[in-house]
């Protein structure tokens, strides 16, 4: 948990903790990145109204 | 029946108690210096983890237990995220925070303390100040408030500008410190004048000031 990280630099000010607080952000950060990529690939029939599986957006009344 | 506060404050310090819980230490608007416990903060995915980080700054509802307060919830307004980039402007946070652990006490009324270290967080954070000026104004200020300061005497050196300074930030409230900036050379002065009064007034040796004096 890069929040548990932080917090232990904040104690020691230990540049390494510093540094293992970067490493588990963007490790955290590429894992959210690889997760949209799946959301947008499931997300359904492309029309000319926009994306189906949002309720409301696009719709013309 | 429990009774339940609510405190503005900012997390001065934060450290872990046996396997799952934080005490955390916070200045507050109306109870100056308190420390809290923050049972299963450390839990992943436990919603008072990142509120009870360091810099995380907004409401506080906590409950006295018989000996201390314990945290039961918080609104975090402002988590100082651009300090967590730059490891330099962390230490200069952290610096402060220690100046202010140094000074303030329970029940003391610490608002002005707290302005001052929200205001110079904030001048941190924007890349409009530069950090040895915004650790100058925060150093003064605070000794200012603590009632501390000396005064500039003549043999102090001072050119006019460095003079001036100085006294603008002894007049000035903290939410208005952070509206100037000044020569190169004006900033020296004011760093050796700075150091002069913090070797004069602190009996304690910070911690993250150490490393900041060896990174700089």
């Amino acid at each position: 948990m890069y929040e548990d990280e932080w917090n232990r630099f904040m104690q020691t000010g230990q540049i390494s903790d510093y540094l293992a607080y970067k490493e588990q952000l963007d490790t955290k950060n590429e894992e959210h990145r690889s997760g949209e990529t799946h959301e947008y690939g499931y997300a359904g029939v492309r029309s000319l109204y926009g994306d189906c599986t949002k309720v409301g957006t696009n719709r013309r009344i | 029946m429990q009774e339940f506060v609510v405190f503005t404050g900012i997390v001065l310090k934060s450290e872990p108690i046996g396997e799952y819980d934080r005490r955390v230490v916070l200045l507050t608007k109306e109870r100056g210096k308190i420390s809290a416990f923050a049972r299963g903060s450390r839990r992943p995915g436990n919603r008072l983890m990142a509120p009870t980080n360091p810099f995380s700054f907004g409401q506080f509802r906590l409950f006295a237990g018989r000996s201390s307060y314990n945290l039961s919830e918080a609104e975090i307004s402002n988590y100082f995220e651009a300090l967590r980039d730059d490891f330099i402007g962390a230490y200069y946070g952290m610096y402060f925070l220690e100046i202010c652990d140094y000074y303030t006490r329970e029940n003391n009324d610490e608002t002005g303390m707290l302005k001052l270290l929200y205001q110079s967080l904030r001048a941190l954070s924007s890349a409009r100040f530069e950090d040895r000026l915004v650790r100058c104004v925060f150093e003064l200020k605070a000794i200012m408030l603590n009632g501390e300061f000396p005064g500039v005497s003549g043999s102090d050196l001072l050119g006019e500008s460095a003079a001036y300074t100085v006294t603008y930030i002894m007049n000035t409230p903290a939410e208005k410190l952070f509206s100037f900036d000044v020569k190169p050379q004006v900033l020296e002065e004011l760093g050796h004048f700075c150091r002069k009064i913090c070797q004069r007034t602190f009996d304690k040796e910070f911690k993250s000031l150490e490393i900041l004096e060896n990174i700089e």
